[in-house]
């Protein structure tokens, strides 16, 4: 699921409210649950792609959320992940000045009631480097945006979708890929080599008890790709598997819940697994985490929180703080899946507000009794701070 | 030579009163450089923090004369967002009750982005400190900021100057319309240069600016060195025509440029206050020497060296010099406060918005005022120190062989007098548009006014002394004495005399280009009513009247006629001019002065299109009548032929004026910024003014003023402007006044076994007195007599070259008895003041033992 609803808005809140320190807890944007004027996620939607690549600007916030792991010709390892963030900051409606201030003087363009926010990140294996980039930006003049068709999301030249220049040729099945600062840039062609898969219920994912706690969920868990990554300007010839996570919502976390693990693990089978577990203050696992099993032929398959077991067998303090677990071992019985989860850098910590941690792992799995090895992603988010 | 030192120490111990004053006027000399430093150095500074208050970091501008289209900031974001950091900056001038302060409109992302550096997320502690701090206190409250109408924020010190609170609302003038602001809270404590600046969203400030669709500027920051070159030649290639990167820094030089010539002006006030006080220095330290003659002869005779004599004397100097720094730049940084409220209104006034809520004391003006008191106090003291070395042994010991000697200067001073008024009349006329070279001449006939004052001294006691012959006994003795006593009485006169020229030459200055501005409106302001829209400033661009509001005003009853006009800031080589964009009423023509070029051709070819340009203007630029100037139009860059040139004295940046058709023409901009109304045959002021009001309550909030009222504004804003220079001359002249006392004080008491023999040979106390004043009295009036037409020649240079050099326009000379007064009542009261010790001393004396001391 990648992050979540609150943890979204606390990136965009943190972003202003800054290093100096306010409210980077996640507490502080759990009171933002009055969802007035926004869209709820209540029951299963129904799905029409591409259009659900677009924007959903009727609920409060959204994300595309790509993670990979890419390999050069030369052997070298690389882990990326490029995430667009939209919040709206008032629901749908005419931008700017309020009705009972009806003058003859119109707006300015740069007047918008949506900010999108982007994430970029490099794990750079054999050089042992962790790079991160940002950027924010309002939803005005084209600065930044979202499009359904053809799909498209951008921050400045940071862009997922259909490209621009071959808007009129292609039909949304072919994506590119681009962001990246001076240190660190990519860019990547992307071919999807599974349809969309709806998690948990028909794509209603409950996050909490309550009812406007849950989110509209998709997942392309297999996205072939292969580019080039910039490295200090030269160019590395990379190609690999990655990840699209698709959530929208207007809700957020229940209040017992401190924050989840999220796994998106991709099996050299062709198999996928993807699981969150909410964790709850007191350190137990909320029922509500779930997850979906892809086997290799492409049957899906909902996992409920009882399907799935996962131990922590390792941690790994981050030099600017935060204890987070390092090493699992995780089981679903009703499968016959088992499977040691690596991270490939252990600093992979996100230095961004709130700070979190995205890292590449690397998979030891066996599956009915084969052993498969797999590569994927994980996400941990509420123990720093 | 401990004997010299002991005795240099002893005797300043024992004339308590003569050192305190040698003091005194150093320590006002020195004060009064030190505050003009102070007050100039921290109002720059207060503009250089406020340029770098909002993007701090930045390196450089993007900048266009006529302002960008916003979207050439988002193509340039979308292509080279990765390499440099780029922050768009909408920003304009905003009245908060009666106040002017910088409203800049930002984009908070950005402006985080260039002040972390970028986009990475990694930065040096200090760059993301920076970054995160800016934005944690510019958007305390993001979504307020985005989406409540009219939120701003403003630093915590302008908050409580406007006893305004987190959530408060208030009113601000903007773009000639009244709007309501919502203070969302404080900026940070710590940031500094954010005291005349109100901070709001981009969107916010375009809307209230009218600015809708472009930009002030691109703020830009790239690293140092070849990558950020590289960087900077990508973005150049970029740029569509007319855009132009520069380095940061240029535009805050470019605005400190233009006050250099009001900043020269006061640093030349400032000096001359030292300079004054460098006669002081000189009449206290050879009144020591002279009283000292005794002592040094026997030392001389005893063995001391011609040098070890020169060096206790210029020691002892050099002692009061660095005394005299010390107190001067004490006495300089308290009086600094006034100053630099009196610079910073004028700057308001004058150049550009700046709040100076700091006082910086510079380091090198620490230094400055040193080198200036104890220089100043050295040269006073080198002269009585050859003096003393000069002679043999012996000779020391004979006053008379001083005064002889003094009159042998005398006469030579008068060549020297001859000299340096040669010279100042040559660098003159050599020096074309140099103001230094204005003020060095301004200088040197000072100097040279002080050099023929002993000689003038001189010959008028001695006429004096002629004339009285027969009369009175007494009046003769005292004048004979003064030119007896030339050594000492010389000096004095001659530090008077200069104060009091200088005095003569600004009052007639100021009074002359208070009349020339005075015929300058009269003829120039014609209309009865002036309507302008409310904003900031007097004659700030950003406002324009409402055009349904301007019919509806049209209609009022009893308007014949009326004029209209468009004001806007373009940028020229050097800086922003205001453009006047004119439509006079049918058949007028225009009432302002041409100073180049024929009425019969000019105001013709102003009709057809051509631009006439101000005075300042055409001596800033070089320009001349039938030469053609570029200007930046909305439709691009225009060559436009300049008909005419014509005298202003709104602007010592300049002015251009167009016709009103021809502006539209090219800028397609209907805005009107001010009409002039003519009243219909008949109609009352008071009642038309009145319906105006009436027509625009609770509308636009204009300012609707009389022809009289708009006069009388411009005429106090002009006096307010000349606050500063009055409180420097009669600083200057404060220094002169007690060089005065010092010197007569001194003379006086050393006279007391004169005084002695007099009185024992039947002079009364009373007539004791009377002499002494009388003595004074007369030193006060010579200096006058030599001020007074050293003072108009002074008037001349400053009216003819100074501020023609300064800020380009003339003034017309205009002499009136009442601009000698203040230098009468400063000599006069100089003069009796320093008699009155020395008098009622002569009164209570010891005839006795002032007749054994000798």
């Amino acid at each position: 699921m990648s992050t979540p609803l609150p943890l979204a808005l606390a990136m965009i809140f943190a972003a202003c409210a800054a290093a100096a320190g306010p409210p980077t807890d996640l507490d502080a944007v759990r009171g933002s649950a009055d969802t007035g004027g926004f869209a709820q996620a209540l029951a299963p939607p129904e799905w029409h792609f591409p259009r659900d690549h677009g924007p959903h600007s009727a609920f409060r916030h959204e994300w595309w959320y790509v993670t990979g792991n890419l390999d050069a010709p030369s052997g070298e390892r690389f882990g990326f992940e490029l995430t667009f963030f939209r919040l709206a900051l008032l629901p749908p409606g005419p931008v700017g000045r309020a009705g009972s201030d009806a003058t003859r003087e119109s707006n300015s363009a740069w007047r918008a009631r949506q900010i999108y926010v982007a994430h970029f990140a490099i794990t750079d294996v054999a050089r042992r480097e962790f790079h991160v980039a940002q950027k924010y930006s309002r939803q005005a003049l084209g600065l930044a945006g979202a499009t359904a068709d053809p799909f498209r999301v951008w921050i400045d030249n940071w862009s997922l979708g259909v490209p621009q220049s071959r808007t009129a040729m292609r039909n949304g099945t072919n994506w590119t890929l681009h962001a990246g600062d001076a240190r660190y840039a990519l860019t990547l062609e992307a071919q999807p080599l599974s349809p969309p898969v709806l998690n948990g219920e028909g794509g209603l994912s409950r996050k909490a008890a309550d009812p406007g706690a849950a989110s509209d969920y998709y997942s392309i868990p297999r996205i072939a790709v292969h580019g080039n990554l910039w490295r200090g300007g030269r160019a590395l010839e990379v190609r690999g598997l990655a990840w699209l996570d698709r959530e929208w919502g207007s809700g957020s976390l229940g209040k017992q819940q401190q924050g989840w693990d999220w796994f998106g693990l991709q099996l050299r089978d062709g198999s996928t697994l993807m699981f969150y577990s909410l964790r709850n203050r007191d350190g137990t696992r909320d029922p509500h985490s779930a997850g979906t099993w892809v086997d290799a032929a492409g049957h899906v398959r909902p996992l409920t929180s009882e399907d799935l077991s996962i131990e922590v067998t390792d941690h790994w303090v981050s030099p600017r703080g935060a204890r987070y677990p390092s090493r699992w071992r995780i089981r679903v019985a009703s499968i016959g899946f088992a499977a040691q989860i690596r991270p490939v850098l252990a600093d992979q910590e996100l230095d961004t507000r709130p700070r979190y941690w995205e890292g590449a792992v690397d998979v030891q799995a066996s599956l009915a009794g084969r052993d498969t090895p797999g590569r994927g992603y994980v996400e941990l988010v509420g123990y720093a701070e | 030579m401990p004997a010299l030192w002991a005795a240099s120490i002893r005797h300043l111990l024992r004339h308590p009163a003569q050192l305190a004053l040698a003091l005194l006027g150093l320590s006002v000399g020195v004060a009064t450089i030190t505050a003009v430093d102070i007050a100039t150095a921290s109002s720059a500074r207060a503009f250089s923090l406020s340029m770098r208050a909002v993007n701090g970091a930045a390196t450089h501008d993007i900048v266009a004369a006529a302002g960008i289209d916003e979207r050439v900031y988002v193509d340039l974001r979308k292509q080279t967002s990765a390499a440099a950091a780029l922050s768009p900056v909408v920003e304009g001038y905003v009245g908060v009750g009666g106040r002017t302060m910088r409203l800049v409109g930002i984009d908070p992302f950005a402006a985080a982005e260039l002040a972390a550096g970028g986009a990475s997320a990694q930065q040096t502690a200090g760059s993301r400190a920076s970054a995160t701090q800016w934005l944690a206190q510019a958007t305390a409250d993001l979504k307020r900021w985005f989406t409540e109408l009219g939120s701003v924020v403003m630093a915590p010190t302008t908050m409580r100057e406007f006893g305004l609170t987190a959530g408060a609302s208030f009113v601000l003038a903007a773009g000639g319309k009244q709007r309501t602001a919502v203070l969302l809270g404080p900026l940070s404590t710590d940031r500094v240069g954010t005291d005349a600046l109100i901070l709001t969203d981009i969107a916010q400030a375009q809307e209230w600016l009218d600015m809708r669709g472009r930009l002030s500027r691109i703020e830009v920051r790239v690293p140092e060195g070849a990558a950020g070159e590289s960087i900077l030649s990508r973005l150049r290639a970029q740029l569509p025509p007319g855009l132009q990167l520069e380095p940061a820094q240029s535009r805050t030089r470019e605005s400190l440029g233009m006050t250099a010539a009001f900043d020269t002006n006061l640093r030349a006030m400032s000096l001359l206050a030292l300079l004054v006080s460098t006669f002081l220095i000189y009449g206290a330290v050879s009144f020591a020497v002279v009283q000292r003659r005794r002592i040094l002869g026997i030392l001389r005779a005893l063995g001391a060296t011609r040098a070890q004599a020169i060096a206790s004397v210029l020691a002892e100097a050099a002692v009061l010099g660095i005394v005299g720094s010390g107190l001067g730049l004490l006495l300089g940084i308290s009086i600094s406060h006034l100053l630099v409220r009196l610079v910073s209104q004028t700057i308001n006034d004058l150049y550009f918005v700046v709040a100076v809520n700091q006082i910086v004391l510079p380091a090198i003006t620490v230094g400055k005022a040193c080198i200036a008191g104890i220089g100043s106090a050295l040269a006073g003291a080198l002269l009585p120190a050859l003096e003393v070395a000069g002679g043999a042994p012996q000779l020391g010991l004979r006053r008379s062989v001083l005064e002889a000697r003094a009159a042998t200067i005398t006469r030579h001073l008068l060549l020297a007098s001859g000299a340096l008024a040669a010279g100042s009349g040559l660098i003159v006329w050599l020096s074309d548009r140099s103001v230094f070279a204005g003020f060095l001449a301004l200088f040197m006939l000072l100097l040279s006014v002080a050099a023929l004052t002993p000689a003038v001294l001189r010959g008028l006691a001695r006429v004096g002394a002629r004339m009285a012959m027969n009369t009175s006994a007494i009046v003769r003795l005292a004048l004979a004495d003064i030119g007896a006593s030339l050594s000492r009485t010389g000096v004095a006169v001659a530090a008077l005399g200069l104060a009091l020229a200088a005095m003569i030459g600004v009052s007639i200055m100021v009074a002359s280009f208070r009349e020339s501005l005075r015929a300058w409106l009269e003829r120039s302001m014609r209309a009865d009513i002036y309507i302008t829209a409310p904003g900031p400033g007097a004659g700030r661009p950003e406002r324009h009247i409402d055009s349904d509001l301007l019919r509806t005003l049209l209609e009022v009853q009893g308007i014949a006629d009326y004029s209209v006009s468009r004001r806007l800031s373009i940028e020229l080589a050097g800086g922003p001019v205001a453009l006047d964009a004119l439509q006079l009423p049918r058949g007028a023509t225009v009432g302002l002065p041409l100073v180049a070029g024929e009425p019969a051709q000019t105001w013709p070819a102003f009709e057809r299109g051509e631009i006439v340009v101000s005075e300042p203007l055409a001596w800033r630029l070089r320009l001349h009548v039938g030469e053609m100037l570029t200007l930046p139009t909305a439709s691009g860059p225009q060559e436009v032929r300049i008909a005419g040139i014509y005298r202003d004295y709104g602007s010592d940046r300049g002015n251009l004026i167009m016709s009103l058709r021809e502006y539209r023409r090219l800028w397609n901009d209907p805005a009107v910024t001010a009409v002039g109304l003519y009243l219909a045959r008949g109609a009352r002021l008071s009642q038309v003014m009145q319906e105006l009001r009436r027509a625009d309550r609770g509308a636009q909030g204009l300012l609707i003023r009389s022809n009289a009222q708009l006069r009388e504004l411009s005429m106090s804003i002009f006096e307010r402007t000349f606050i500063i220079t009055r409180v420097l001359y009669w600083l200057a002249a404060g220094v002169a006044a007690i060089g005065l006392v010092s010197s007569l004080l001194a003379w006086e008491l050393e006279r007391s076994r004169e005084m002695a023999i007099l009185r024992s040979l039947g002079l009364t106390s009373l007539g004791g007195a009377l002499l002494i004043e009388a003595q004074t009295g007369f030193m006060g009036l010579v200096a006058l007599l030599a001020a007074i037409p050293a003072g108009v020649l002074t008037a001349l240079l400053l009216i003819e070259v100074i501020n023609r050099r300064a800020f380009g326009w003339q003034i017309d000379l205009h002499l009136a008895g009442v601009q000698f007064a203040n230098a009468l009542l400063l000599a006069v009261l100089a003069a009796v003041i320093a008699g009155v010790y020395p008098a009622w001393r002569n009164g209570r004396a010891n005839l006795a033992g002032d007749i054994r001391e000798e």
